[in-house]
């Protein structure tokens, strides 16, 4: 252990450890700064859109799918699901969401919840 | 006095050598894409503490015009990436030998290229191919992973730079 260690001198371990603390720093600061918060909530069940809804105004949406009502809730900005007639629950676990792209989603009802963003929401897709 | 052919002929055969190693490094399998040990960059280094900066800096710009030549990617994206990390991180591996050599061994020296390198392709990347913010996540894990490859290729350059110094005659250098 120590005969490998020997070949390190203090200023390459100083050197590696603030590389390190730079790559934690980072990696804690970028998520937060590149992701950014969308305006609309697109609500689909099936391959059946059901609507797009504003992000800035607080409501409550039902939405019909093969084992019920799903309950789309809208409020301050970010969209959860409160309820749900699926056995395992894991839309509502997932929380709420605001960040554009982010989706949420209940499989055995069928119900997609995805934000989208400013510019792009006519566009499905673009390639440079 | 430098005896040129002497020079020359060192040069010729660690400018081979890092061009096998570069093409046949991507042999390696990974299940991570874009991961590479980047072990060229022994080459880059121990030439930069024999013979300095300019040659390393030629020998680098050689290696990946070679490299590029035989692997096929020659004006590729790829190459794109690889040339202008490659480019970078010899830089900065200049710098920090001239002026930080006092404190750095080769394994800081190679840390600093083998980060550097990463940092420009993916900025490179980011500005060239993806225009596209998110890429910009992956920075931290690929510091984290130049750490670990910069270490290891510091370790061999180390190795390499000994035995070469004790095999090439002081009026070679």
């Amino acid at each position: 252990m120590r005969a490998w260690f020997r070949y390190f001198t203090p200023g390459d371990i100083t050197l590696i450890f603030l590389l390190c603390v730079f790559a934690a720093v980072l990696s804690f600061y970028l998520p937060n700064r590149l992701t950014t918060n969308g305006n609309i909530v697109f609500i689909s069940c099936g391959s059946r859109l059901v609507g797009r809804y504003s992000l800035n105004h607080d409501r409550v949406i039902s939405v019909k799918g093969p084992l019920g009502e799903t309950k789309v809730q809208i409020e301050n900005g970010k969209v959860r699901i409160p309820s749900s007639p699926c056995p395992n629950h894991y839309c509502v676990k997932m929380g709420e969401i605001c960040s554009c792209g982010s989706t949420l989603l209940c499989v055995p009802n069928q119900v997609v919840v995805r934000v989208g963003g400013n510019e792009s929401q006519n566009l499905d897709a673009i390639s440079r | 006095m430098i005896d040129r052919t002497g020079k020359l002929s060192r040069l010729a055969v660690l400018l081979a050598l890092a061009t096998a190693i570069h093409s046949l490094e991507s042999l390696i399998p990974f299940t991570v894409g874009w991961f590479r040990f980047g072990f060229a960059n022994i080459i880059g280094l121990a030439t930069l503490y024999i013979f300095g900066f300019k040659d390393a800096a030629l020998l680098t710009i050689g290696r990946i015009l070679l490299g590029g030549l035989i692997s096929g990617q020659f004006g590729s994206p790829g190459f794109l990436l690889a040339s202008a990390g490659g480019i970078g991180s010899i830089i900065v591996m200049g710098g920090a030998y001239l002026l930080a050599g006092k404190y750095l061994s080769e394994i800081g020296v190679s840390v600093l290229g083998a980060v550097t390198h990463n940092m420009v392709q993916l900025w490179v990347a980011y500005l060239m191919l993806v225009k596209n913010e998110s890429i910009l996540i992956l920075a931290p894990m690929m510091i984290v992973a130049a750490i670990g490859t910069g270490i290891v290729n510091g370790l061999a350059g180390k190795i390499l730079i000994k035995r070469m110094r004790s095999l090439t005659p002081k009026s070679q250098i």
